[in-house]
């Protein structure tokens, strides 16, 4: 089991008001119904502690990744304006539109917050083999050596990655990386990937609202 | 401090300042840059090698991995790079021990630079497979930033000094006006109303130059407008309206001045010129027949040039004085033939068949023992002999002196004696302050004594120590004696004293190496004392006087001028030399109370004297009542026998 919480569902009044403001009620009754669903996750991974673990996992991650895939696809050019954004959860819940890389992202956060490790996740880079077309899954390790299950917006099933050939990995990431093994935190302005440090101070900036 | 000092360093300061926080920033950001260009370059091979390794890294087989990690490693930049398993294990792993950065330790502990690790996945496929690590070696960073360093700050060294030579050419550029200021104002301190001539563009100083201008302009037109009333008021009540020449008073006045000045030599010769049976004439022509006789004599004698200075003066309905000084017995003769023959030809122009004729009579002194009494009888008489003989010649003779009881050569000896064997008597008189009617000083005259005891009288010794060039010696005796009784303790310590000199005296080469050697030795003394000239000792040898009191004021002495106000360029020389007071000539106020001219006369010269900072004291103050007057005009001290009779100082 890990650690509970629900510090990323916990939306404050003011963060409620500006989603209002910004994209209206229906953003509201979308958030709401995610912190019901993460809630109902969290609670129901505590109940099943006699299940084995890996089984409870695969439950939940296949429940967070229907939850997430609803939400309909669309550019980022087209939703945002921009050639390429990186949304947050709540961004991307609430304006009801994301890409390949927002579904990874929300779907590696609320996972996270399921008290999954983030060893064992990786956001990974892949190319979609048929159309040479960039796009962007998470990859969910049962353990470190394992055949990893792909969590994709292109599906709703929860299939490893042997099966998945469509697919080819090219580079994959996540928290962990920023940290520096045995010794202190190394600055976030070094950090390798600005994207994912934009994103970060974007949620941190939502938490403060 | 001057203002171009404080300037000067005021702004090197700055500059240093901003020189020091413009290193000081360098090096931070240039420290910042190498801190992230570590992280990243270790990130970037962590990354590379992350792309690299999994076709390097068959089952087991590190091999190929190595030689390709020692490639990289080999060429020095990182200080580790290590590849871990999943479980945790080393399976390859390159350390390059600690090496001295080749940078100081202070530097190093100054400006730390972390080495950062960095790592990235290595992944066939989906599969994982471990990870590298890589950690940046942060000697080559150390090396770059202590080049930084002083690559900077050699930089900014040449800058700084660069600024240095720019900044103390500006300066001295931009304040040479307040340099031509400040020289102008310190002249107009000193009274010599100077105007500046380059007026400065910068707007303040602008205003400043054209205020001070103004200003000394004003000071000087005031000072100008108060000379031309002076000489008016002067003119006023000594020249004769009809001729143009001086009146009775005004050739009283001169002869006064020069009689008065005893100690100097007086060389010249005195012209009487009369017309014989005026008053006939007058009757039987009629008075404007008469007065233009008289007119035409005076131009005549007004166009004979009788040498620098000479008085020509009407003294009377028909009589004409002509004194004119520092002439050679030839010049004197020949000058006497000029006048005569000049109004001769007036005579033949103007007369017509009536016997009115005229005399002319011409005494030579040279220069001792005149008696203004005596040398007006003896020209008188030679006058009477001229107009007796009818001829219209003059008749020329030599000032007899009187009789004295001894012989010239003995009243050198006498005078001699009485110094060698110090019989030299000092005696004071006090000048009183008008307002405070406290003394402001004394002046001292030195007297002889005979072998009895008994004083000789100034009148007689005095012309003789003149002709015999012992003036200065009598002079040097008595500053001996007076620096004796100036001392501390002495009966005229801290008294300030003033000594009568001649032009004799001033170039005296024993007396002047005397006294500049005692004030040196006793400035506080020296301070105290005022050295007197007569106005007409001045005009007579300006160039020595202005040597002497240049050496005076050196040793901190002053200089006065006496017998002030009877010489037409008495006010040039004023602001020329800036007395410390003058001794306003006793004709402008013995028995003269009644006056208003030379009133008028005596306040326009304390309003010449006022800005001049340049003090007036009456001489020949009387009576009381005298005082009362000198209040209203403005006079500052006087002199006289309303004090008392001179006192000996023992």
């Amino acid at each position: 089991m890990g650690a509970l919480g629900a510090g990323l569902v916990d939306f404050s009044p003011g963060l409620l008001t500006y989603v209002k403001t910004k994209w209206g009620g229906g953003a509201i009754d979308r958030l709401q119904s995610w912190r019901e669903r993460e809630l109902e996750v969290i609670k129901s991974r505590a109940d099943d502690a006699k299940k084995p673990e890996s089984a409870v996992a695969m439950e939940s991650l296949a429940y967070l990744n229907k939850f997430w895939n609803r939400i309909p696809y669309i550019s980022d050019y087209r939703h945002w304006g921009v050639e390429d954004y990186w949304a947050t959860p709540i961004e991307a819940l609430a304006s009801n539109g994301a890409d390949c890389e927002d579904y990874s992202i929300a779907k590696y956060f609320s996972i996270k917050e399921l008290g999954i490790k983030p060893e064992n996740l990786r956001i990974t880079y892949v190319l979609v083999r048929a159309t040479k077309q960039a796009h962007m899954v998470l990859a969910y390790y049962p353990t470190p050596d394992a055949d990893p299950y792909i969590l994709d917006n292109l599906t709703g099933r929860l299939l490893p990655a042997s099966e998945r050939d469509d697919l080819e990995p090219v580079y994959s990431f996540n928290d962990d990386e920023l940290w520096v093994t045995g010794q202190t935190q190394a600055s976030s302005k070094s950090s390798k990937i600005r994207s994912w440090n934009d994103l970060l101070e974007k949620m941190a900036a939502e938490k403060r609202l | 401090m001057t203002l171009h000092r404080q300037l000067y360093w005021g702004a090197l300061f700055a500059f240093l300042l901003i020189l020091v926080a413009t290193e000081g920033i360098y090096i931070r950001n240039a420290h910042t840059y190498l801190q992230e260009q570590l992280s990243s370059h270790a990130q970037d091979a962590a990354t590379s090698l992350g792309v690299v390794l999994p076709t390097l890294l068959a089952d087991n087989d590190t091999a190929k991995a190595e030689l390709y990690i020692n490639a990289m490693f080999d060429r020095g930049y990182y200080q580790s790079i290590r590849v871990v398993n999943l479980k945790g294990e080393t399976l390859i792993e390159k350390d390059l021990a600690a090496t001295p950065s080749g940078v100081p330790a202070f530097f190093v502990k100054a400006f730390p630079l972390d080495a950062p690790k960095a790592e990235s996945l290595i992944s066939k496929g989906w599969r994982q497979m471990g990870r590298v690590v890589v950690q940046s070696h942060p000697n080559f960073a150390y090396k770059q930033l202590w080049r930084t360093l002083l690559e900077s700050i050699a930089g900014l060294v040449v800058l700084y000094l660069i600024s240095w030579l720019a900044l103390k050419r500006f300066l001295t550029l931009i304040l040479k006006p307040l340099n031509d200021i400040v020289a102008v104002a310190g002249d107009i301190s000193q009274r010599n109303f100077r105007l500046i001539d380059n007026v400065p563009k910068a707007m303040e100083l602008k205003s400043v130059v054209r205020a001070i201008n103004l200003m000394s302009e004003k000071l000087r037109g005031i000072i100008e407008f108060e000379i031309s009333q002076a000489l008016r008021f002067r003119d006023e009540s000594t020249k004769d309206v009809m001729t143009g020449l001086m009146n009775r008073r005004g050739y009283e006045q001169y002869m006064q001045s020069l009689i008065e000045d005893q100690k100097n030599q007086l060389t010249g010769a005195m012209y009487m010129l009369q017309v014989s049976s005026f008053q006939e004439y007058n009757k039987l022509n009629g008075f404007q027949k008469g007065d233009e006789l008289i007119k035409r004599i005076a131009e005549a004698i007004t166009a004979t040039d009788c040498g620098k200075d000479a008085l020509r003066a009407r003294i009377n309905g028909a009589t004409f004085m002509v004194v004119a000084s520092g002439l050679s017995r030839a010049e004197a003769l020949a000058l006497g033939e000029k006048l005569s023959s000049a109004v001769s030809t007036v005579f033949a122009e103007q007369v017509g068949e009536l016997t009115v004729t005229f005399g002319c009579g011409a005494v030579y002194f040279n220069g001792h023992g005149v008696s203004l009494k005596a040398l007006i009888s003896q020209c008188d008489m030679v006058t009477l002999q001229s107009t007796t003989a009818g001829n219209q010649q003059t008749v020329f003779a030599d000032f007899v002196e009187e009789e004295s009881v001894m012989g010239s050569q003995d009243w050198k000896s006498l005078i001699l004696d009485a110094i060698n064997n110090n019989r030299l008597a000092i005696f004071s008189q006090s000048v009183v302050g008008v307002r405070s009617g406290e003394a402001l000083q004394i002046e001292v005259v030195g007297r002889l004594r005979d072998t009895d005891g008994a004083m000789i009288p100034a009148q007689l010794f005095i012309p003789m120590a003149n002709r015999h060039k012992l003036t200065g010696t009598i002079d040097l005796a008595i500053i001996k004696r007076l620096f004796d009784k100036m001392r501390v303790g002495g009966s005229l310590a801290g008294v300030e004293v003033a000594i009568n000199t001649s032009t004799q005296s001033i170039s005296d080469p024993e007396l002047l190496s005397w006294l500049a050697t005692a004030m040196k030795k006793n400035p506080a003394i020296a301070r105290k004392m005022v050295f007197e000239i007569s106005e007409f000792g001045l005009t007579q040898d300006r160039e020595g006087i202005e040597r002497f009191i240049k050496m005076i004021r050196a040793a901190g002495a002053d200089f006065a001028v006496d017998n002030f106000g009877l010489h037409h360029s008495a006010f040039e020389y004023l602001q020329a030399l800036k007395p410390k007071y003058i001794k306003l000539s006793p004709v402008y106020f013995k028995g003269r109370d009644d006056d208003p001219s030379s009133q008028f006369f005596v306040s326009s010269v304390v309003s010449i004297t006022r800005p001049l900072d340049i003090k007036i004291i009456a001489l020949g103050i009387e009576k009381q009542e005298t005082l009362v007057l000198l209040r209203n005009l403005g006079v500052d001290g006087y002199q006289g026998y309303v004090n008392g009779e001179m006192l000996e100082i023992k």
